[in-house]
């Protein structure tokens, strides 16, 4: 029988990667979709690279562009009314956006795999879940049923079900949505892919769920060196589990970063408010929540120049021309796109002795 | 689309102001606005062919609470401790099958139909999935009409439009003809809470209302409830699975586990120090934006997940994913102890606590019927 510790040892074998090294090389890619109203331009540009064991976290709001830009890598948001550009390249050389459909089938679910926010509606409710991890590992490698189903039971025992053997013959809908999303890590990871996505993985857990659910993403990540590229909104589970981080604002990179410096010296007025918006449990409560003015922009008609500048309590003329991604600190900075001076940007940072966006106190945008 | 205003009144409100609220003059000061006594709801499980009751989800099983006027009384616990079923029973959307509740003294647990009717006007609801919550065939005008014509012909019937509740809650006077696909989801929640506010209510349940929000937004709204609270003097219970939110908007926050009350106290002592363990668990779980502090210590997660309502465990209902669990733990209920500070904690060996608290803390009276008889505490000790 073939457990856990062997995959990850074959994963070794199988692919001479080295830790650190690029395995996803993703160049100006470009996402728009056509609709009644017009264009929606949902991935504006966005180049980045995944590592090989390190987790690389995309943070945004809703319409930011975040999922779109993962789901594109799959091969899922292909379709006639999509216009898709750039590259996106693994460390074979492979190009994903070009690649064709059997490519991709080949591919997805072996070297790039998926986790989704909701696994009720991403497992099939009418199988067996051990039937269903089987079926992907039969899907890719030429191994026995039998054997695909020991190994779907092995890799139930490596998430932490308990009674994996008994587990494997029940339907998702005897799991609990822990043990659910537990049950996609595993069907995730049965072909030892090189890169795990994972899509708001916790947001619809509960905290205590949500803790062990990353504590099990965390412990295969340093097990068997899978890139992770983990898709939140909660700078919380950012802070937890990620390496490099990504803010993407209306389809845009507005900053990315090391995990430390986006916390501590974060440079986009955008990664400000989020940050201060955030309720924290380690401080004592200010008096009112801060807040980002206003609601993402419209992706049909977003603001001319700088996306965010329609909410930003900084904004100067200047915002009404499109900021490039540039590193504003050229002693050992990062790249934001904003046109503020560095030294503005340090000052303008803090409200109140914390990091956030003053509110825009009267004034009413439209 | 217009972008409401995030700014409104200066808001003078202090925690110690809405207590002093609670205790001010009128009718309000003898009675608290609401009182549960030993309330229960359980929804039979019915099973083979001829639906035979077989057992009961115990979803709140022996709630003990008070709120009084102007105050913020926070629920918080995991999916499936009986909040959210607690919330629906007090506007009586579900049935309570046991227990009493009062509102303004008057006991209505047996009322039913037009003798609910005054209560329905005062007490209002707003939930969390602004999308499903409104019907997307009517206009805005016609979504918070509908509560106003609810209180036409009362006193004070006519004092509002449509248009002052919808800048009352930062929307755009000139959208009430507007649909509901036509806003956005912080919008689409002012819209919730503008037609809950339509009846004039004292008291509005607030069930998750930020939880489907992005922070930005979320912030917003809480915000907003807050200015509302200060201006209209409503009360507030508000149900969340999210502890660092709540603790913005609450006065006192009571933790549920398997419809149970565990732990109830002031916003601020509940987090400085959780008595019960469950709390202090949920807490340690909260992932804090702050890479230096963020890392957990392994040892304070829960873990196992929440067991069935329909069989809960003997004695204290946490033992089976408490560290701290001992033979009392899984043989005897624990009474809810009351400390001098008025802290209560349903645990045989509640955490951060003193000697003269120990010392001090005596059975409350909220305390469920079923627990033991006698307080037994005694300090936690980690087994492994």
């Amino acid at each position: 029988m073939n457990d856990f510790i062997d995959v990850s040892e074959t994963f070794e074998l199988g692919r001479t990667v080295n830790m650190g090294e690029t395995v996803l090389d993703v160049q100006h890619m470009q996402v728009s979709f056509r609709t009644e109203q017009g264009t929606v331009r949902a991935v504006d540009d966005v180049s980045f690279d995944l590592r090989r064991g390190e987790v690389l976290s995309i943070v945004g709001e809703s319409g930011s562009g975040k999922s779109v830009s993962a789901m594109t890598l799959m091969g899922l948001t292909r379709s006639s009314n999509a216009a898709i550009g750039g590259t996106a390249t693994l460390a074979d050389g492979t190009e994903l956006i070009s690649a064709g459909d059997d490519q991709l089938r080949r591919i997805r679910g072996a070297r790039i795999s998926m986790i989704f926010q909701d696994p009720m509606s991403a497992l099939t409710p009418v199988y067996r879940v051990g039937a269903q991890i089987a079926e992907q590992i039969l899907a890719h490698e030429k191994v026995s049923r039998a054997a695909a189903r020991a190994r779907a039971v092995d890799l139930l025992k490596r998430v932490g079900i308990p009674r994996a053997e008994e587990r494997a013959r029940a339907f998702p809908h005897q799991f609990s949505g822990g043990m659910r999303q537990r049950v996609m890590i595993a069907m995730a990871l049965s072909c030892s892919p090189e890169i795990l996505i994972a899509d708001e993985p916790t947001t619809a857990l509960d905290v205590t769920i949500q803790a062990q659910i990353l504590g099990e993403i965390e412990t295969l990540r340093k097990e068997t060196g899978v890139a992770v590229l983990l898709i939140t909104h909660d700078l919380g589970v950012v802070a937890q589990v990620a390496n490099r981080v990504i803010v993407m604002y209306a389809g845009q990179v507005v900053e990315e970063a090391d995990l430390r410096p986006l916390f501590k010296d974060p440079m986009h007025p955008y990664t400000w408010g989020l940050l201060g918006s955030v309720p924290r449990v380690d401080r004592d409560p200010p008096e009112r929540l801060p807040t980002i003015s206003g609601s993402p922009p419209s992706l049909l008609n977003p603001p001319a120049g700088c996306h965010f500048n329609t909410r930003c309590p900084h904004r100067i003329p200047i915002c009404d021309t499109k900021p490039e991604l540039r590193i504003a600190d050229p002693a050992g900075g990062h790249p934001d796109r904003c046109h503020l001076d560095l030294s503005v940007k340090r000052t303008a940072r803090l409200v109140d002795g914390a990091i956030g966006l003053p509110s825009t106190a009267g004034k009413v945008h439209s | 689309m217009t972008t409401p205003p995030t700014t409104r009144l200066p808001s003078s409100r202090t925690r110690s102001a809405s207590a002093e609220r609670a205790t001010g003059t009128g009718e309000q000061a003898d009675a608290p606005l609401l009182e549960l006594e030993h309330l229960r709801v359980w929804f039979p499980v019915r099973a083979g062919a001829f639906g035979r009751a077989t057992g009961d989800v115990r979803a709140v099983d022996d709630v003990t609470l008070t709120l009084h006027s102007g105050e913020t009384l926070g629920l918080v616990g995991e999916s499936g401790c009986g909040k959210t079923t607690l919330a629906r029973c007090i506007v009586r959307l579900n049935e309570a099958t046991g227990g009493t509740m009062r509102f303004r003294g008057e006991d209505l647990t047996r009322k039913r139909n037009r003798a609910l009717r005054s209560f329905r006007r005062q007490v209002q609801m707003v939930f969390q999935d602004p999308q499903g919550s409104l019907n997307p065939r009517r206009r805005v005008s016609q979504i918070v009409g509908a509560g106003l014509r609810l209180r036409r012909g009362t006193p004070g019937g006519n004092k509002y439009s449509v248009a002052d509740l919808l800048v009352q809650v930062g929307l755009d006077p000139g959208h009430a003809q507007r649909y509901p696909h036509e806003f956005s989801g912080g919008q689409r929640q002012r819209i919730g809470i503008a037609r809950a506010l339509a009846a004039q209510p004292q008291l509005i349940i607030l069930d998750e209302p930020v939880s489907a929000l992005d922070v930005s937004v979320q912030a917003q709204v809480v915000n907003l409830l807050d200015d509302l609270q200060d201006e209209l003097g409503l009360s507030y219970v508000f149900v969340a699975h999210d502890l660092s939110v709540v603790r913005h908007v609450s006065d006192r926050i009571a933790v549920m586990y398997l419809g149970k009350i565990v732990e109830l106290a002031a916003a601020d002592r509940l987090y400085a120090q959780p008595k019960h363990p469950y709390t202090a668990t949920l807490l340690a779980a909260i992932p804090i934006p702050d890479p230096d502090r963020a890392r957990h210590d392994k040892t304070t997660i829960a873990q196992g997940e929440l067991p069935s309502p329909i069989n809960p465990p003997s004695g204290c209902r946490f033992h089976t994913r408490c560290r701290f669990a001992s033979d009392i733990c899984r043989e005897i209920e624990p009474p809810l102890a009351e400390f001098p500070d008025g802290h209560l904690a349903a645990c045989h060996h509640p955490l951060n606590i003193s000697d003269a608290e120990l010392a001090g803390a005596i059975r409350s009276a909220a305390s469920p019927l079923d627990a033991g008889a006698e307080l037994t505490l005694s300090r936690a000790v980690p087994s492994e």
